[in-house]
């Protein structure tokens, strides 16, 4: 008899590959894959626990934890739970299937809304999944709750003051005050109001998935203190094409009104629906969901946000789908998850185009502003405040200025129909009456918005007077805070827009300047190297105000003279393009005055044929990465020096309203 | 006039002008803001030649006040031609084409939606022809392009339906033989059955007003006075 030592080499063969087999077979039954976390962090990731710590929440501030499991092939999985510090999370955990492309069948979400934390400090996040065959997976992230205690300037902020001016970088400003404020033997005559905050900090811009961001991370930052993908605004990523089911970050109106009875103010100059207004007051995966977002704010923002202020542009998405000028659809629509509308306390909404949602808001208790004679008239005892100036955006400022001084029945202000529109600051004005009705204080997001639009547009004279806009609201706020000491102003901006900067002036009058640019065939010539005066010879460009404190006319001798590092192909004639467009009834000629009407940006000021070759594709100017400036005032200003995450700041603000005082 | 049953359309300034078979409208707003009473005769047989000088003292009469002259009170012999410089946008209105202008569409707007003028709504389902530009757009939608009073250049991807579009673009469908194969700039003139009331499109707007095309898009020409622009690099 043989022993197992002497046992036959082929069966010894045989055993061997059927462990081999047996062993392949078993990863081919691997477990299943956690393949999203969230919140996101580099430890799920990357596997790195080191800070910065991508997610962060105030103690208490409400946010989803959610997770992404994929099933083996022909398995599913059938349960999944969350753990914080080793320690199960208690309350229900709903799930449904992912519809992104690209995922095993079945891919599984596991949520588990509203959760908050009181403890500050990193803390780990374990999902734990169960496959139907028995196979289990577990896998970590972390977030950091970041404890409010400590420092403190002796008084705390009872109204919080963001201004953002989208798309405006440090030349921007430079620029703005050249314009506004003027220099002379190198001192600026006066500073903007911006300039005379007394705290200054330069602010990093990334969003989550990006160096550049767009307006929806860029301004979500600052209202719920997180990264988020671009386009997207209140929530985290997720693995569903559903644009309103996405885990959320419970925003600053929303914490501050259930915490501290706070009321929320939204201006805009925008249309309300766009990024930066709909960061403040939504969540949503798809910035571009206009009939949603608006709904929203009716049905979510004023109960849980104390939403008492919304003006702008965007009168569109207010109106009955079968009103003319409507833009109501139910592809831009909402309906909530039933889960998620339990867990935050909203209503599922309806796919409702045809709903009257000015008349809601009235029902609501609102006062309804279309135009600026009705807005400079409204009580004082007015405490809630609807604005709808436009259809979509509202006209820019140079134009809404020329508009206001010639008094013309046809102008592009006349063109598009709505000729009493209110400037940025009138609007500020009327938004800070009707919120300090609230003894508890508010938070309120003013926006320069067409600073960043002209700015894709490289149309240098209109973001110009966009920003002098934007720091005469700035005005508007610092007074306020002045008399109201326990404010907390902040000036900012989501990213800068173009890549502009000031790179000398005019080295001509204007008269000379307008026939260089009328029908020359040598533009770099003309334009650029006989034009273009650097160094010394940029000098000090002189702009003159008129009574209403915008310039009176943006093409002075020896005008400042922008160049823009993220542009497009464009022509450039240094002049200031006397409409954005053309009107199709007047006749289109070639010859001056009427040439320099362009057809679209691409075309305009062809005829002095200085081409500018662009270092981005297509027709517009991109935004940039790099870092913007900051300015600060009132109760926590100190805490805003030195460089700083966009995410940053909204620690800050609500330390200031929150924290601590010795 | 030629032999027929021909027309006398008597236009007096302010007074507007009574809608017969055809409507010509020059001017949207010229037509809403006239009032006044229109004369019409009808003969048999052959027009006498001083029928004729009056009818031609009468259509320099009517071009001078700016008022509005329909292809039919034309010589036969000049009507070719006058169709072939209608595209021109120089020339008078091809048989049951009336001339529509954006100022026309709408009333002055309150501080709810839109209203839409009775010009336009006693237009809708007739053919009409409209002068406008494309609106530049980053993304196109099949059979479907934006007129607008005024360029408008879009950026879908970073603005959405942020856009800066006045409220009277005008959603124009066509069928591949009529669509544009690319971009289009300048002034063109549109030519189709007018369609009014709201409907969600393709391009996730709601359009007030249509316009099937039943012609090809005309590009109205330029008025040079000046040398061209030297030539741009190739994009």
């Amino acid at each position: 008899m043989k022993t197992n030592k002497q046992q036959s080499p082929y069966l010894a063969r045989i055993a061997g590959l059927a462990v081999a087999l047996a062993t392949v077979t078993q990863l081919a039954c691997a477990a299943p894959l956690v393949s999203r976390l969230t919140p996101p962090s580099a430890l799920f990731t990357f596997g790195d626990s080191q800070p910065p710590i991508i997610a962060r929440f105030l103690p208490g501030q409400r946010f989803d934890l959610q997770a992404t499991v994929q099933p083996d092939a022909g398995t599913l999985i059938t349960n999944a739970f969350f753990s914080m510090d080793g320690k199960p999370i208690a309350g229900g955990v709903t799930s449904t299937f992912a519809t992104v492309s690209g995922l095993q069948t079945n891919s599984s979400i596991w949520t588990r809304r509203a959760f908050s934390v009181q403890r500050p400090g990193v803390h780990v996040l374990t999902l734990t999944a169960y496959q139907n065959d028995g196979s289990v997976v577990s896998t970590n992230g972390n977030f950091e709750i970041v404890g409010l205690g400590g420092e403190g300037e002796g008084r705390k902020a009872k109204n919080i003051i963001v201004l953002i001016g989208d798309g405006m970088g440090i030349a921007h400003r430079t620029a703005a005050r050249i314009m506004s404020r003027g220099v002379q033997m190198g001192k600026a005559n006066a500073r903007l109001e911006m300039d005379q905050m007394p705290v200054t900090g330069v602010v990093i811009t990334h969003s989550l998935n990006s160096i550049v961001t767009d307006s929806a991370p860029g301004a979500f930052c600052y209202s719920g203190g997180n990264k988020a993908q671009n386009s997207q605004q209140g929530v985290f990523p997720d693995d569903t094409t559903a644009a309103f089911d996405n885990p959320r970050v419970e925003l600053m109106g929303e914490y501050l009104a259930r915490t501290e009875g706070k009321s929320l103010g939204i201006v805009t100059t925008a249309d309300v629906f766009d990024a930066t207004p709909g960061a403040f007051g939504s969540h949503t995966a798809d910035r571009s969901k206009g009939t949603g977002i608006c709904d929203g704010y009716l049905d979510e923002m004023v109960t849980n946000a104390n939403l008492r202020v919304l003006m702008g542009g965007g009168r569109k998405w207010f109106l009955p789908s079968t009103t003319p000028g409507s833009a109501r659809s139910v592809a831009s629509d909402s309906v909530l998850p039933a889960e998620l509308a339990a867990a935050w306390n909203a209503p599922v909404g309806l796919a409702d185009p045809a709903r009257d949602l000015i008349g809601g808001f009235l029902s609501a208790g609102f006062t309804y502003a279309a135009d600026n004679t009705t807005l400079e008239s409204i009580p004082c005892t007015t405490d809630r405040l609807l604005g709808l100036f436009t259809l979509s955006n509202m006209n820019v400022a140079k134009d809404k200025i020329d508009h206001r001084r010639n008094n013309l029945t046809t102008d592009l202000v006349n063109d598009y129909g709505f000729p009493d529109q209110p400037m940025l600051d009138e609007m500020t004005g009327k938004a800070l009456q009707v919120l300090s009705k609230n003894p508890k204080g508010f938070s309120i997001m003013i926006e320069g918005a067409s600073i960043d639009k002209q700015a894709h547009l490289m149309d240098s004279d209109r973001w110009v007077l966009e920003a002098i806009e934007f720091d005469r609201a700035i005005g508007v706020c610092r007074r306020f805070a002045e008399t109201n000491k326990d404010t907390l102003v902040i000036v900012t901006a989501d990213h800068e827009c173009g890549g502009i900067n000031i790179i000398g002036a005019s080295t001509v009058s204007n008269d000379t300047l307008k026939a260089r640019a009328a029908g020359n065939t040598n533009g770099v010539s003309v334009l650029r190297d006989q034009t273009v005066g650097t160094y010394d010879a940029a000098g000090f460009p002189v702009y003159v105000n008129a009574a209403d404190g915008y310039p009176i006319t943006t093409d002075p001798d020896h005008k400042m003279l922008i160049g823009y590092a993220g542009n497009a192909d464009r022509y450039e004639d240094w002049l200031t393009n006397p409409r954005p467009v053309q009107d199709s009834q007047q006749p289109f000629i070639k010859t001056a005055p009427l040439n320099t009407y362009p057809a679209h940006a691409y075309s305009r000021d062809t005829a002095g044929g200085y081409w500018v070759t662009g270092q981005v594709p297509g027709d517009q100017g991109v935004h940039t990465a790099s870092d913007i400036p900051l300015s600060a005032q009132g109760p926590g200003a100190l805490s805003f020096t030195g460089v700083m995450d966009n995410t940053d700041v909204f620690f800050k603000i609500m330390q200031s309203v929150l924290g601590k005082r010795d | 006039m030629s032999g027929g049953s021909g027309l006398w359309v008597f236009i007096n300034q302010p007074l507007i002008k009574m809608i017969n078979m055809r409507i010509a409208v020059w001017d949207g707003a010229f037509f809403f803001g006239s009032m006044g009473l229109v004369l019409l005769m009808g003969f048999a047989g052959v027009h006498s030649g001083k029928a004729q000088e009056n009818n031609t003292r009468s259509l320099k009469a009517a071009a001078l006040s700016g008022a509005p002259v329909t292809l039919d009170q034309l010589p036969q012999s000049k009507r070719a031609s006058t169709r072939a410089s209608f595209a021109s946008g120089t020339a008078p209105l091809p048989d049951g084409v009336s001339e529509i202008t954006f100022p026309g569409i709408f009333k002055p707007v309150g501080g709810r939606g839109l209203e839409y003028t009775d010009f336009i709504r006693r237009l809708n389902g007739r053919k009409v022809c409209l002068k406008g530009y494309m609106v530049k757009q980053a993304v196109s939608q099949p059979g479907l392009f934006l007129l607008s009073p005024v360029p408008v250049q879009l950026e879908e991807d970073e603005m959405g339906l942020a856009d800066d579009m006045p409220s009277t673009v005008v959603h124009i469908h066509a069928a591949p033989s009529f669509l544009p194969k690319a971009f289009l700039s300048g002034r063109l003139l549109l030519t189709g059955r007018l369609e009014i009331g709201t409907q969600e499109e393709s391009d996730g707007r709601l359009s007030n007003l249509r316009i099937f095309l039943d012609r090809p898009v005309a590009v109205l020409p330029e008025i040079s006075a000046s040398p061209a622009p030297a030539s741009q690099p190739a994009r």
